[in-house]
């Protein structure tokens, strides 16, 4: 690899990922919370004709494997040592962006330092001389708006002219510029990883005191506040957000627009009229005719082609109905919200609000962050656990992941079938997955060993969302939605098409039978829902919610179907990737426990609710 | 249950069973020092009268004068002083942040969680670390 290779690294939400993308032109998901990237993106630059490699690392506070998204950091400033470091630093925050300089030039790593947000420095009534500070420190510093493509072109042209950043106190080190990378990088890469690590993790720490005196001395020689703030609109909308009455208020209201937005235009309204009226109206009969009339139901042959595009378990009538008609939809009108969401600030302020329940799970707040973006969807939740701190917190929050915290595309489904409900089964549902989260966060906290990790958690401030980057991320998350999701339900749909054809279908019914009507009390036919809710939960509930409507179920099963499908794993790509974060035994023993006490609760649910009468 | 130490040089924490030394020691398990898989740092094992001396150390201080964080009124700003003995392992947590001798830091809030801010940065703390931070009230 002869080609250069420059990594953008500092601070978490900084915007490092901003200009990543403003530099490469690549997408990346970008939000206004700590902890948005968790791995290394790589994408590709051109800069006087060369093709320059550049990496998008996670967020470090200081260079030391704390966390796992840490460690990936780490590891990517280890693994390019020959690499040229531009480190992205929050105007606002530069006392914070030094000590990670520090770090850096105690690395000897040649560095460009950009002063990123520098708008929201201006706001805040502060100003910092970039030029003295460039020339104090040695090295090129760029003052840049990255969300306004502000400086970025000043960013590619002084990367040649990077260098190992000064500090008072460092200059007296004797050591020649590059001597410690040299040492390391002709060595083969596993022997000395162990020596490499210890060397990254304790280089500043010893005198962690050591790089003070000189970062106060260059603050006080560039940084300068002109005049005092006064609280803006924005800011005190953040400080009602962790406020112990108003901040619930704000729950409230967050957790009822959701309801309004996603349950009922969402799943209620966009769903009526692209299934009624799009699919059931349009599409369905079109692409029946267009069947009949090319393929006769004559012939064995022709008519098995048929059903496979229009038949009861059809290519069209079923995957793409369900797939585009149902979920899609529901999906949009959540990633939108949730886009907005994320880049106000709102989340880790909930983190504030949650951590002492949280505390009883044997979680922090911060275990907030993971789970809410599980409503989004589960499999890119699983991943986000890497900003946990300990192995136990990490697999608790999997496991409540992969349990009780339905995914977007379900939740809708979910909400839809709640429509044949009264409130008060509602509010039964909601309670119990509650009621469930805490129970088995709480008897997981208890059996499994380990620690538990402080609650530390810096909170980003209160910003407008840009409409613009709420649409980029919806789309791209509508994108990776169609290429995931759309094959699966086409699988899923293929399945039970094979099934339907080789009359297995009655067979898996009476087989499960004893299951689903004996200890569920569901009509048996249900079976085929919980069969294809094995590839994904919200396709067995999109399942459920069709028998629902058409009235197979009483009030009293929906509730039961809803339950034991809630608690269902959320797919399979899920299960891919616990394995993954956590090793195949983990997720091995997450999947068999979640099957079961699905079921259990789901008969459970049954039985009391008989015994109480209802 | 294994016991769980941290690191007085990094503040890592770890459980006792994770401070094996490299294969070949003559002093084996007769070995009283602890090494931190993190920094590899060495250290003895706090015992309980020196735990004890610590406390009391943190008792008299706090009669010098030093105010921990949860003694501080919401809105009152003061400054950083340092952390209360046995707990200098978290000081690194909070100096990444801004939070170093000296640091100007104003109290926001006390409940549900306590919510400081450094500078630009706003922080969320739990009760139990806020009771470990030592503040002096600028005068």
């Amino acid at each position: 690899m002869s080609e250069q290779t420059v990594i953008l690294v500092g601070n978490p939400n900084v915007g490092k990922s901003v200009l990543f993308s403003k530099l490469t032109g690549k997408f990346v998901v970008i939000s206004n919370y700590p902890g948005t990237t968790v791995e290394v993106t790589r994408g590709e630059m051109t800069l006087d004709g060369a093709k320059i490699a550049v990496i998008d690392s996670p967020g470090v506070n200081e260079l030391a494997s704390y966390t796992e998204d840490a460690r990936v950091t780490c590891d990517v400033v280890r693994d390019h040592p020959e690499a040229t470091i531009i480190q992205v630093a929050d105007a606002k925050n530069l006392r914070r962006a030094l000590l990670v300089t520090h770090q850096l030039a105690k690395l000897q790593r040649r560095v460009v330092l950009v002063l990123n947000m520098m708008d929201e420095l201006d706001a805040c009534g502060a100003h910092v001389d970039a030029r003295k500070l460039g020339k104090l420190l040695g090295v090129p510093v760029v003052p840049t708006v990255a969300t306004a493509n502000t400086g970025v072109h000043l960013v590619q042209k002084s990367m040649g002219s990077a260098s190992v950043p000064h500090f008072g106190v460092w200059q007296r080190s004797p050591e020649p510029a590059m001597a410690p990378d040299r040492q390391v990088s002709p060595s083969p890469a596993g022997d000395l990883r162990s020596e490499e690590v210890r060397g990254l993790e304790t280089c500043a720490q010893p005198e962690l005191g050591d790089p003070l005196p000189a970062i106060n001395d260059l603050l006080a020689q560039t940084y300068s506040h002109v005049r005092p703030r006064r609280a803006t609109f924005l800011q005190t909308l953040g400080w009602w957000a962790t406020h112990p009455l108003k901040g619930l208020a704000l729950v409230a209201l967050v957790l009822s627009f959701t309801f309004w937005f996603v349950g009922q235009f969402g799943a209620g309204t966009c769903v009526n009229f692209l299934e009624k009226t799009v699919f059931g109206g349009y599409i369905n009969p079109a692409a029946t005719r267009l069947a009949d009339a090319l393929l006769p139901m004559n012939q064995p042959v022709t008519r098995f082609v048929h059903d496979f595009f229009v038949g009861p378990y059809g290519l069209v009538t079923m995957a793409l109905s369900y797939g585009f008609a149902i979920v899609l939809p529901i999906v949009t009108t959540f990633f939108l919200l949730f886009g907005v969401l994320e880049d106000s600030g709102y989340l880790p302020r909930l983190a504030v609000m949650v951590n002492r329940v949280f505390r009883a799970m044997g979680l922090n707040g911060k275990a907030v962050l993971p789970i809410v973006l599980g409503l989004g969807c589960d499999t890119m939740a699983t991943m986000t656990t890497r900003i946990l701190e300990t192995r136990k917190e990490r697999v608790i929050t999997t496991l409540l992941l992969a349990l009780a915290v339905p995914c977007s595309a379900q939740l809708g489904v979910l909400l839809a079938m709640m429509a044949s409900l009264s409130m008060m089964a509602a509010a039964f549902w909601f309670l119990l997955m509650v009621g469930v989260t805490f129970l088995v966060g709480w008897l997981a906290s208890k059996l499994l060993g380990g620690e538990s990790s402080d609650f530390i958690l810096e909170l980003p401030p209160m910003r407008r969302p840009l409409l613009g980057n709420v649409a980029v991320k919806t789309f791209a998350r509508l994108e990776w939605y169609l290429k995931e999701v759309i094959p699966l339900f086409v699988l899923g749909t293929a399945i039970l098409f094979v099934f339907d054809k080789l009359n297995l279908l009655d067979k898996i019914a009476r087989a499960g039978a004893p299951l689903v009507k004996g200890w569920l009390g569901l009509p048996p036919e249900t079976a085929q829902a919980f069969l294809v809710g094995f590839l994904r939960r919200d396709y067995g509930a999109v399942f459920l919610l069709d028998a629902a409507k058409s009235g197979a179920l009483t009030p009293h099963q929906v509730l039961v179907a809803m339950v034991t499908i809630t608690l269902f794993m959320p797919c399979v790509a899920t299960l891919f990737m616990i394995a993954r974060e956590l090793g195949k035994k983990t997720a091995a023993w997450i999947t068999a426990f979640v099957f079961v006490f699905a079921f259990l609760v789901g008969g459970l649910v049954d039985k009391t609710v008989h015994l109480l009468g209802f | 249950m294994n016991e769980t130490l941290q690191c007085p040089l990094c503040g890592f924490k770890f459980e006792k069973t994770d401070t094996v030394c490299t294969h070949g020691c003559p002093l084996g398990k007769f070995c009283k020092l602890i090494k931190c898989p993190n920094c590899q740092y060495e250290f003895p094992e706090p015992s309980r009268p020196l735990r004890w001396l610590a406390k009391w150390f943190h008792q008299a201080q706090k009669r010098a004068g030093a105010l921990d964080l949860t003694q501080v009124e919401a809105g009152e700003t003061v400054e950083f002083a340092g952390m209360a003995p046995g707990a200098e392992g978290r000081s690194r947590m909070l100096a990444v942040y801004g939070m170093t001798a000296g640091a100007r830091v104003t109290l926001q809030q006390k409940q549900p969680s306590f919510v400081v801010r450094v500078g630009e940065t706003e922080l969320a703390l739990e009760a139990d670390i806020a009771r470990q931070i030592l503040v002096r009230r600028a005068h």
